[in-house]
């Protein structure tokens, strides 16, 4: 009797459920059912050049989480602090996988942080632009040289130098580069289905 | 009855103009369905006339926009001919970092006779994939009509680090093996088979019992095209002279431009992929050494594996190998060097060539090794490897040794640790930074040796064979933690 009432609360358990504004997002056929090397790498590299975008970036982070009922998946700072060190070029990186519902998650508050900075994103681009036609330097763009510093800052900070891939960056020049792909990507994420081809993306190369 | 929508965009405005659902349509809707597209037009910004054509000419565009938008955002591209087999009118190429040429090829449905090229801004692009993204969305435009993203498959993809970054450091290999090929061109030319000990820097200097000549070496004295010129015309023969496809290799220069090198070794996996019958597996890796000229020609290969020369027939390589007319001097353009492997697994893989050997030091010109010093008969100090190759100890090469290793183990380490004691090993790895051994340190590594990945990365040291080529030891301790540190075993110095 006492054994069946047991499992009568077991059942009765809710079951954890799948966020709605997951929905949208398919599972691609990889093995495991868990993240690349480079989606990792990419999720991450993404949200630090929304942070170097916003200085409250990794708070909205959080708060966006909570905002778009993913709680149940980013509980707080430390889980999140955890998935993006799922980065491979992270400093402390760690050796758990990145499950799909994870990197959704992660995906959906990218665009939706992205979607935020859109002026800003349009603004920097178009600068940078501008000042490549007229052959200056991205120190005479206040606002982007802001933002390729930040980024520049986080990076070093962030993740581990001792890596070849990390190498590859160690110059200003070439962080800055990648600040800048980094950007024109954002302004793709912001695009009425930019959550659906930065997901898909992620797994271009990685798929039988 | 017909109507007209429009998705209009900052720098991109798209007119569709169609013919409604006479079933569909009923009186009370606001907005009949769209559903046969007559005319597409798209206004691009600082573009006097539009981009005009019919269905094909649209649904060309839209596939074309929207797999480039997709290789914009992984930085991996995808074959168009492996997509459709339909004609595609539309082509997308990244220029540079800020702008993107959009090509239309003349077509029956297209309103222009002569290609049309336009050079858009990443912001441009991204008013354009948008306005192609609003119009697909429109569930009453052409509802039929949907984006069908996926992943790009991975026998079509070129591994890299996103971005395209890794070209970086791959510049950095080729522009070594520039250096490198000034070595190894200064031997008498036929007697080269395998260059393993030739290089400058890749050689042990105390093993190397080198006669130390008075030419202080390296300095390329005897100019490329003299020597190439007097080798014989490879197009006499149906199997062409190896050693002349190897001096190719050798004494061209070598391109450098990371996105150059990218667009060659695209072009080059095409070529090669589409030859290369699957059904063919060879028995084992092949690997070459292919050059390949600035319009993606094939121009000359060097076995690289045992087994390569054998079986070079069995690979597409001789068949695609670009042939110059009889007489010709082979050219002196500048050539991209790839490492291609037919694996015996069937699949193809094409990456940038790294050499292994690191850029001279300055060290190289105190003890010139065979290669560097012009003395006519090196087959002495190239026989004398009864002696053990010297470990590695020069600081530049274990400094490029380490984040090698460092990467490999870190990348293979999978789960959490089941030790609860750090493990020690001496982890020994040859100059192209494979692992060759590893020997436990501490009671620990030994007990868990297996649960490392060097188990599968590597052996277990025989203390009693002497190693065949010079090698670095490196301190690996893998921590409870998670952690992992790679040191040189002896110190840096």
């Amino acid at each position: 009797m006492s054994v069946s009432v047991s499992v009568m609360q077991l059942n009765s358990l809710p079951a954890p459920t799948i966020p709605l504004i997951l929905d949208g997002l398919p599972d691609p056929p990889v093995s495991e059912g868990v993240c690349p090397r480079r989606a990792r790498l990419q999720i991450d590299l993404l949200l630090l050049a929304i942070e170097a975008l916003d200085l409250g970036g990794s708070e909205a982070i959080l708060s966006t989480a909570n905002d778009l009922d993913l709680r149940g998946i980013i509980q707080n700072r430390v889980v999140l602090w955890r998935l993006r060190s799922t980065n491979p070029f992270r400093r402390y990186s760690q050796r758990r996988p990145l499950t799909l519902l994870e990197a959704k998650a992660l995906v959906v508050i990218t665009c939706y942080l992205a979607r935020r900075l859109t002026v800003l994103v349009r603004q920097l681009l178009l600068a940078y632009q501008q000042l490549t036609e007229k052959q200056l330097s991205t120190e005479h763009h206040f606002r982007l040289s802001e933002y390729l510093e930040r980024f520049r800052a986080h990076f070093r900070s962030r993740m581990n130098a001792r890596r070849a891939g990390v190498m590859a960056y160690s110059s200003d020049e070439k962080l800055n580069e990648l600040a800048l792909d980094l950007l024109a990507q954002l302004l793709f994420c912001t695009g009425t289905s930019g959550m659906q081809r930065l997901w898909i993306s992620l797994f271009d190369g990685e798929v039988g | 009855m017909t109507i007209q929508r429009q998705y209009s965009l900052p720098n991109c405005t798209l007119v569709l103009e169609g013919l409604a659902d006479p079933i569909a349509t009923s009186q009370a809707e606001m907005r009949p369905v769209m559903a046969l597209l007559i005319n597409a037009e798209c206004y691009l910004a600082g573009q006097e006339k539009p981009l005009a054509g019919g269905r094909e000419f649209f649904e060309s565009l839209v596939t074309a926009v929207s797999l480039y938008a997709q290789e914009f955002l992984s930085g991996i591209h995808l074959p168009r001919h492996t997509y459709s087999d339909k004609p595609s009118f539309v082509k997308l190429e990244r220029l540079d970092r800020i702008y993107h040429r959009l090509t239309i090829e003349p077509s029956a449905d297209h309103t222009t006779t002569a290609a049309q090229k336009v050079d858009l801004s990443t912001v441009q692009l991204f008013d354009l994939v948008e306005a192609i993204d609003q119009f697909v969305a429109d569930t009453q435009t052409l509802p039929f009509w949907s984006l069908n993203l996926a992943p790009v498959p991975k026998r079509y993809a070129f591994a890299r680090e996103p971005l395209a970054k890794q070209a970086v450091p791959a510049a950095i290999g080729v522009s070594g093996l520039a250096l490198a090929a000034i070595a190894f061109f200064m031997l008498p030319m036929p007697k080269v088979n395998k260059p393993a000990c030739l290089a400058a820097g890749e050689c042990p200097t105390s093993a190397a019992s080198p006669k130390p000549t008075g030419s202080p070496s390296l300095s390329p004295s005897v100019s490329p095209s003299s020597q190439a010129s007097a080798s014989p015309s490879p197009s006499q023969l149906a199997e062409p002279d190896l050693a002349q496809l190897e001096n190719t290799l050798n004494t061209t220069p070598a391109i450098t431009d990371p996105q150059e090198l990218d667009r060659l070794r695209q072009r080059l996996y095409d070529q090669v992929n589409d030859k290369w019958k699957p059904q063919t597996n060879p028995t084992q890796d092949l690997v070459y050494r292919v050059g390949v000229g600035k319009d993606g020609a094939i121009v000359g290969y060097k076995p690289e594996s045992p087994g390569a020369l054998e079986n070079v027939k069995q690979t597409p390589l001789l068949n695609l190998l670009y042939i110059p007319a009889v007489g010709s001097t082979p050219s002196q353009e500048p050539i991209g060097q790839f490492k291609v492997t037919f694996t015996s697994q069937g699949s193809l893989e094409v990456s940038p060539w790294e050499t292994s050997s690191p850029s001279p030091n300055p060290s190289a010109s105190e003890s010139p090794s065979p290669a560097a010093s012009a003395t006519p008969s090196p087959t002495a100090s190239l026989s004398g490897s009864s002696t053990a190759p010297a470990e590695i100890t020069e600081k530049s090469q274990l400094e490029a040794l380490q984040p090698k290793l460092y990467d490999q183990i870190d990348q293979n380490w999978k789960g959490s640790p089941p030790f609860n004691k750090e493990l020690i090993f001496r982890v020994r790895v040859k100059s192209d930074g494979t692992i060759a051994d590893y020997e436990p340190g501490n009671a620990a590594a030994s007990e868990f040796s297996q649960s490392t990945p060097l188990s599968q990365l590597g052996k277990p040291a025989d203390p009693n064979a002497t190693p065949q080529e010079s090698l670095a030891s490196f301190k690996v301790v893998f921590k409870p933690s998670g952690v992992l540190q790679v040191n040189p075993w002896f110190g840096r110095r």
